[in-house]
């Protein structure tokens, strides 16, 4: 646990000390160190596959540990010739961050999830892919790294540096993760601050930027904060690059925006849209009048985008996980009700006026974007909810805006009191809020998508697979976690194609062993390179895979359809699962409480 | 003048904090209220007729119900309700309590108000649902509009195909509807069973109830004392009676224990 807590921040760490050769602005740093090792990665996978060297991994950690270790000598050592002054504020702010973030974070988040447990559905594939690359198998494009992946929407970046604290600490990463996390909610909060600290110049209103955005949690598609996955990070990377966008030099400006593009095609899209926006603004100063018709369109053009809800549905993408994320209105306005109560309705009012009426020049350029990317993100096309995930920052500021007429002139006692009070509404509004995201989770005594049991089945499938050529079947939430702890193959993880879908829907309570192994044994990984002939192929029954069996034969064929969290086997599923291993085609080769793993014979 | 001036601008934005922050947990409360909880594992949850507890494999393990609680008055036998006219999962200042107890004690509780009526007239019964290692304590109280009743039977519907017996090894069936297979059921765990007659409880030296499923496993455990227990197997309905002061508005605990 200790170790993984290290290995977490290592995440940032290792990024930032390979920059710091070249730069000492620390964000600057950590995204030049992040793109020289998405650089690094291709390089020294290609040498290797040239040079027929199968030590990808450790070259990759001799790298890492050396870069490191010189850029912190280095670091220490103009340390001790320039003797920086410390800011005692900074300090009292960092230090109160850390302790908030800290206390909201495992105190009601994770309150029932105790480590390694997860609560974020998404980071297995993450995990797949990071697992996949540490062993050097690398391409720019994630399907071809693994069949979990059917869509391109980012390029590996991600994983790369995911990937970097399992190389050098040789841990697994959901333990890593679980860390993780929290550094992710603590810099959302740390962003949140610095941001409205620019924009405001009052440390008050910027520690209730930092409050808000720590117990604001968009529990549907967004997430920003609480999961780390590619969408949040590059959202956050955008906030600190336009915190110093003045100081950036084109060429710094360059990488940082292919970093974000590579981290998210799509919502990076939009952030680049932004910082190109300020980059803009900064350099070519627009009169405040301009700004205000800007507002004025931004406005009209959210009411119009906002107003399509009520002629219909558009679906982006023609896959068919799409159009179940694409909601009604009235759902989406349910979903502003849960994350801030009718603070953004109310605040969210005052401060546009507030704006409008007398705000300065950012400030009305910040408006303009929060009014734009809310219309964007609550407009009826499929996953453009996820563009909220920049709004949470900016849509934020203008509530902080509203909070900030009515803290202004108050005397210190009031204003104290006024900011508790509206601290302990934003915890209440984020108890509830997430309480009803984790119902679904709930398995003995613990909120989790992933059980002990299965992290057992998935250890001990991980020394099973000494050869690497074992393949696992199951339904697929099941093998999509295990394949995320174990590192054992399956086909497609959580995001199993139709083909495999209806074979497995097939064997559902079938008592005929051999028609059930001719039907596993028929499912093959979609990407060639990981069809191997040699095979070992293992069937993984638990109560989550039954769950799966027991759902309506149209939400099999869909992976919007998941078992969320584990099950526990009912008597008749025990039933089955003596039956499969009295029969010759089965030999159960692992059983715990959760789970038993045949070996297809 | 000013001073005065400046102290009620302060009082009307703070005011104005308050107010607002109350309407928005009004807003959040009410949208989303508690309505459910986990007891170690097992959900207890409202619904529009009954407050059910589920086992780990989400069956009903038990439920409570004014349309299955009795009042009695002289000779008179009627359901707390007869019919639920209304029914809620608390008002604002009971979901802010909930809530607020939950997130600083982390104590899980829920809250079923119901408004209903019998042949006695109006009748309010509000349930509390409170959760304790191992058990839950159900609170039942009880407002008549016209009657005073002189007991009250707080009853359970138990899980089907589930067994009653006690801690004295005996397994319980009414006499009218027992058959070989309930017997034999019986025997094959190891327990003396008992057909009551109509309208007969079970014997005085009982002091627990168990509840278990078919492969003779407890499922719930509920102690007694100075209560008459009645059972209605057709209707997989445990009677639990006690004897009240009589008075309009009456208070009873029930602590069950679940074992499941």
């Amino acid at each position: 646990m200790i170790i993984d807590f290290f290995a977490g921040l290592s995440f940032y760490v290792i990024p930032y000390l390979t920059g710091r050769f070249f730069t000492k602005k620390i964000f600057q740093a950590w995204i030049l160190g992040a793109f020289l090792w998405f650089i690094a990665y291709f390089l020294i996978a290609g040498i290797a596959e040239i040079l027929k060297l199968n030590n990808f991994s450790q070259i990759i950690r001799y790298l890492a540990i050396g870069v490191s270790t010189l850029s912190f000598i280095n670091i220490l050592v103009s340390a001790i010739r320039e003797k920086p002054k410390l800011n005692i504020k900074d300090i009292q702010v960092g230090g109160f961050l850390l302790v908030f973030t800290f206390l909201i974070y495992f105190l009601i988040w994770k309150r029932n999830t105790p480590y390694p447990l997860q609560l974020n559905w998404d980071i297995y594939e993450h995990i797949t892919l990071a697992n996949l690359i540490t062993q050097g198998k690398l391409s720019f494009f994630t399907s071809l790294i693994s069949d979990t992946f059917t869509f391109n929407s980012y390029s590996p970046i991600f994983e790369i540096l995911l990937s970097l604290p399992k190389i050098v600490f040789q841990k697994s990463l959901l333990g890593v993760y679980w860390w993780l996390e929290y550094w992710n909610y603590f810099l959302t909060a740390v962003a949140s601050f610095i941001l409205a600290k620019k924009l405001f110049n009052d440390r008050w209103l910027a520690t209730v930027s930092a409050v808000l955005s720590a117990l604001v949690f968009e529990s549907v598609m967004v997430y920003s904060g609480f999961f780390l996955i590619p969408q949040t990070l590059v959202a956050l990377m955008t906030i600190f690059v336009i915190r110093e966008i003045k100081e950036y030099k084109v060429i710094f400006l360059g990488i940082a925006a292919l970093v974000i593009l590579l981290m998210h095609y799509v919502v990076g899209i939009l952030c680049v849209a932004v910082l190109a926006l300020f980059y803009l603004a900064s350099r070519f100063p627009l009169s405040l009048r301009f700004l205000n018709i800007g507002i004025l369109i931004a406005t009209l053009t959210t009411f119009i985008l906002i107003g399509l809800n009520f002629m219909g549905k558009w679906q982006v993408l023609a896959i068919e996980e799409a159009a179940h994320f694409n909601f009604p209105i009235l759902e989406k306005a349910g979903f502003i009700l849960d994350w801030y109560g009718i603070m953004l309705f109310v605040f969210g009012l005052i401060g546009y006026v507030k704006f409008v009426k007398n705000g300065s020049y950012s400030q009305k350029l910040i408006l303009a974007l929060a009014i734009l990317i809310l219309g964007i993100a609550f407009s009826p096309f499929s996953y453009f909810l996820k563009f909220y995930v920049l709004g949470h920052y900016f849509v934020n500021l203008i509530i902080v805006a509203g909070i900030g007429v009515l803290l202004t002139n108050l005397s210190p006692v009031f204003k104290t009191f006024g900011i508790a009070w509206l601290t302990l509404v934003m915890v209440m509004t984020f108890y509830v809020n997430q309480l009803v995201y984790k119902g679904p989770l709930h398995f003995k005594t613990y909120e989790t998508q992933i059980s002990k049991g299965e992290i057992e089945a998935g250890n001990w499938l991980s020394s099973y697979n000494k050869k690497g050529n074992t393949f696992l079947i199951s339904d697929p939430s099941l093998q999509y976690v295990l394949e995320a702890i174990s590192e054992v193959n399956t086909q497609g993880g959580a995001y199993m194609d139709l083909q495999t879908r209806k074979t497995l829907k097939s064997v559902n309570g079938s008592y005929d062993p051999v028609f059930v192994k001719d039907k596993l044994l028929s499912i093959q990984d979609l990407l060639p390179s990981d069809q191997k002939p040699d095979r070992k192929v293992l069937f993984a029954v638990g109560g989550r895979y039954f769950a799966w069996q027991r759902l309506p034969a149209n939400q099999k064929e869909s992976s919007f359809y998941n078992i969320w969290s584990p099950k526990t086997m009912t008597e008749n599923d025990k039933t089955y699962v003596d039956f499969l291993a009295n029969s010759k085609q089965f030999k159960a080769v692992y059983r715990n409480d959760e789970i038993v793993i045949f070996e297809v014979l | 003048m000013k001073r005065i001036s400046f102290l009620s601008k302060n009082v009307f934005k703070l005011l104005l904090l308050l107010i607002i922050g109350l309407g928005s947990l009004a807003v959040v409360f009410l949208k989303t209220p508690v309505n459910s909880f986990y007891a170690a594992g097992n959900k207890v949850e409202t619904s529009g007729f009954a407050i059910n507890i589920y086992d780990k494999s989400a069956n009903v393990l038990f439920s409570v119900s004014p349309l299955n609680d009795y009042y009695y008055q002289g000779p008179i036998k009627d359901h707390l309700e007869n019919k639920l006219v209304n029914s809620n999962s608390g008002n604002l200042i009971q979901q802010a309590i909930l809530n607020f107890q939950a997130l600083i004690l982390n104590k899980k509780s829920l809250v079923w108000n119901t408004e209903g009526n019998n042949g006695g007239g109006k009748v309010i019964v509000n349930y509390t649902v409170n959760s304790f290692p191992g058990k839950v304590e159900i609170v039942r109280k009880i407002e008549f509009a016209r009657i005073q009743a002189d007991s009250i039977s707080e009853s359970i519907t138990i899980c089907r195909n589930c067994l009653v017996a006690d801690d004295k090894k005996r397994a319980y069936f009414n006499g009218f509807s027992i058959t070989q297979q309930k017997i034999d059921s019986a025997l094959r765990l190891n327990l003396i069973p008992v057909a009551l007659g109509e309208n007969q409880s079970f014997p005085l030296d009982v002091s627990k109830i168990l509840i278990l499923n078919a492969n003779g496993k407890i499922q719930i455990e509920i102690p007694i004392s100075k209560t008459q227990v009645f059972l209605q197997d057709n209707w997989n309905l445990l009677e639990i009676k006690s004897a009240v002061k009589k008075d309009s508005k009456i208070q009873l605990k029930q602590d069950i224990y679940i074992q499941n």
